[in-house]
């Protein structure tokens, strides 16, 4: 293919920043090596580019940047002994009286992290008062690991300016020891900002969960989607028990986007004890979170580990479920753990007799008389759900822009409740069903594999919680 | 969670030299609303006299905007009693230069008019630090008449002292200094124009300050216009080369031929270690 490359010089020359913005971006993928132009050329080239690099367009600017690398990196050896400095912002820039000048020149030098970085960093700090201007620094000094920086972020942490506060907050997870962190950051755990909220948390956790675990509930649990996405956002690096039963709250998100983020967390964890959660997700209603929950699982179940054998077992429902051998110590991290799974999975089981109980009821192949108290309920909560759904279906502008700015959270959130509700009296049915079939003896016609399923993990349950060495079918 | 200025006291005591400079940075960026214990800032000022006359000499500049900035947030009111304490203290230190200009740095918020004899008594002390803490007090409690007696410590030998001093005078406008300089330069003592000269010659270069220049080397005294044009051509602008040109046409024939010297050399040696009067930018208001 041959290119214009006349036309590409002369489109560098141009003063309409459409024209300049498509030639820079051309510029930026264009393969010069194969061209079979000379060096003179790719100079000529490149010295077009130069003035475009400090252009007002930031976007010019930045495509100006990234066309010069991409030159620079296919003739190392004309450009070998340029120096990374020389094209950034002088002082002229950084001093300038306008925050909205400063700022893309401070960030310019952050972006190339040339070695006097953090000289340009110290002198700017001391001229500087923008928290606009500050907020970048803050978080480049976590990136440059200057330690001794933790007092002069503690002073950002009291600013006005949210972004200032959040990142500086962030920076000081990043940089302070321990007892900096439990020191400093507890009070932003209620900031009214919920980024700063979220970096406080995320940092404070790491060091001692049992802190946070009730704020985040609280978030997970807002009305506010902002809030829920940021405690999701905490919850990314935090570990333990009780993160893990938050993710587990976190999976009932109303809104989709953050039951999307929920799965790329647990994906992210590579743990079997999120298996559950996951496998939720993978029944989800959106059909993106659903494909997305099932991938991870599809992940999870190639990793290895102790609790593959389980995850194998969760995947393929129609199998027998391995009871692990009686070597006295229950397996798994911790008893709590193993008898939170085994719930898990009793659930799930149940949830699934109980589908099929109802099924059965509605098909008219068994009589619905033994849980006429579920019926009833799930009547009742079906029917509030159906008006619910007819009023969050209403397409009419005034709601349509209404859920736009988020005034439909409340109504999806009483959605999901009764969802939820209507789940919890499945399953119940399907608990019932056992215990009929172990007091009655009453028999459920197809449905005797999964019932036997659920009294031996009903068993082990009762093994590992009471330590006892035989096992109850 | 506020912030209290008896934990950056104690802070900065126990700071490294790598340390330090963020410890200062941080008191740059304070502001009364988010501190506990604004009582506590004269002990955190002494703190950081003292560190001023202790530190390394690159820290001289950091320090000194360090306190300016507590001065402005917090001393507000004269202090009498502690201005008499302070005076005491001068004349038990006065062998002691480190102590001696560190009391008089910690002084300063508190100078009168009376404290300009005991400023100009230590302007000629031989320790550097004495002369930088003379030059703070003389500045901060002259009239704005007085300031031509400081402005030529503006060259003091020691950078310590003269960067000192240009930092200080950044608390009159530019133009007021020009000011002086030019009634500086109109007057009748040789020593006074020539004293404006060699201050005009370490200032940074300006339209205004060539051209103050190119006046002052306009001088009857010969000395002066040699003098000028050793500073003259440093500067590479057109008003100084025609001033340069005119020179070489000079009554006296010692000032002609160092005039077309220095034309030949024009603008060779214009890196000079310039000080700048003008105070760094607040690039931003502070928050409230």
């Amino acid at each position: 293919m041959t290119f214009d490359t006349e036309r590409l010089l002369e489109d560098l020359r141009s003063e309409d920043p459409d024209i300049l913005t498509l030639a820079l971006g051309t510029l930026a993928r264009l393969n010069l090596k194969n061209s079979h132009k000379g060096h003179e050329f790719v100079r000529g080239l490149h010295t077009r580019v130069l003035p475009l690099l400090r252009h007002e367009n930031k976007d010019i600017a930045f495509l100006a940047r990234k066309a010069r690398n991409h030159i620079e990196n296919q003739f190392p050896q004309i450009f070998q002994e340029s120096n990374p400095e020389r094209d950034l912002p002088g002082v002229k820039e950084l001093m300038h009286e306008n925050e909205e000048n400063r700022l893309p020149a401070i960030l310019a030098w952050i972006e190339q992290k040339p070695e006097s970085l953090m000289n340009v960093l110290m002198r700017q700090l001391i001229v500087e008062r923008s928290p606009k201007v500050l907020a970048p620094i803050a978080l480049a000094l976590a990136e440059l690991n200057e330690k001794d920086a933790v007092p002069l972020l503690e002073v950002f942490l009291h600013s006005p300016h949210d972004r200032l506060r959040a990142n500086a907050a962030e920076a000081i997870g990043r940089l302070g020891s321990r007892e900096q962190i439990l020191t400093l950051l507890p009070p932003l755990l209620g900031d009214s900002i919920n980024r700063v909220r979220a970096n406080a948390i995320e940092a404070v956790g790491k060091h001692d969960p049992r802190e946070i675990v009730e704020q985040l509930k609280s978030m997970i649990k807002s009305p506010s989607i902002p809030d829920r996405a940021s405690a999701l956002h905490a919850l990314t690096h935090l570990k333990g028990e009780d993160i893990l039963k938050l993710l587990s709250l976190a999976s009932n998100d109303p809104w989709e986007g953050n039951r999307l983020k929920l799965v790329k967390i647990l994906q992210n964890r590579k743990e079997a004890e999120t298996i559950p959660v996951l496998r939720r997700l993978a029944q989800d209603v959106d059909i993106e979170v659903s494909e997305a929950a099932m991938n991870a699982l599809k992940d999870l179940s190639e990793g290895e580990g102790q609790k593959l054998v389980e995850l194998n077992r969760l995947q393929n429902p129609e199998e027998e479920p391995e009871i692990p051998a009686q070597e006295g110590q229950p397996q798994g991290p911790s008893k709590e753990s193993d008898l939170m799974d085994l719930d898990e999975q009793m659930d799930n089981e149940c949830l699934f007799l109980g589908q099929s109980i109802l099924q059965a009821i509605h098909s008219g192949t068994m009589k619905g008389e033994l849980f006429h108290k579920q019926l009833f309920v799930l009547d009742k909560h079906r029917d509030q759900l159906e008006k619910h759904q007819i009023r969050m279906e209403d397409k009419s502008l005034l709601r349509s822009m209404g859920r736009i700015v988020g005034a439909g959270v409340d109504l999806e959130l009483a959605i999901r409740e009764l969802e939820s509700k209507i789940e919890d009296t499945t399953i119940e049915i399907g608990y019932l069903a056992v215990e009929l079939h172990q007091k009655e003896e009453t028999i459920f016609p197809g449905m005797m594999e999964r019932i036997k399923r659920i009294l031996k993990l009903f068993g082990r349950r009762h093994q590992i919680k009471h330590g006892d060495s035989t096992e109850e079918d | 969670m506020a912030i209290l200025l008896r934990k950056i006291e104690q802070e900065l005591a126990d700071a490294s030299t790598t340390s330090l400079r963020w410890h200062l940075i941080r008191i740059l960026h304070l502001n009364p609303s988010m501190v506990q214990d604004p009582e506590h800032a004269e002990s955190l000022l002494s703190a950081l006299c003292l560190a001023q006359v202790r530190a390394q000499d690159s820290f001289f500049r950091l320090i000194a905007e360090a306190r300016q900035e507590l001065e402005n947030l917090f001393i507000k009111n004269p202090a009498p009693a502690l201005r008499a304490s302070l005076l005491k203290d001068i004349a038990s230190n006065i062998e002691k230069p480190a102590l001696l200009a560190a009391s008089m740095f910690r002084l300063c918020p508190h100078s009168a008019r009376q404290d300009l004899s005991l400023a100009r008594h230590f302007l000629r002390h031989q320790d550097g630090r004495v002369r930088a803490a003379s030059a703070e007090l003389f500045i901060r409690s002259t009239p704005i008449e007085g300031l031509g007696v400081i402005l030529p410590w503006i060259c003091d030998p020691l950078p310590l002292v003269s960067h000192h001093t240009a930092f200080m005078l950044s608390r009159y406008p530019l133009d007021v200094i020009l000011r002086t300089l030019r009634s500086m330069a109109s007057a009748r003592e040789p020593g006074r124009r020539r004293a404006a000269l060699m201050t005009l010659s370490r200032l940074e270069p300006t339209p205004e300050i060539d051209g103050l220049m190119v006046t002052i080397s306009r001088d009857p005294a010969t000395q002066i216009r040699m003098e000028a044009i050793d500073i003259l051509k440093t500067r590479n602008v057109e008003i100084v080369k025609k001033r340069l040109e005119e020179l070489k046409r000079d009554l006296d024939i010692d000032v002609c031929e160092k005039a077309a010297r220095a034309l030949e050399e024009f603008g060779s040696s214009s890196a000079r270690n310039f000080v700048k009067i003008a105070r760094p930018l607040r690039l931003y208001s502070r928050e409230t």
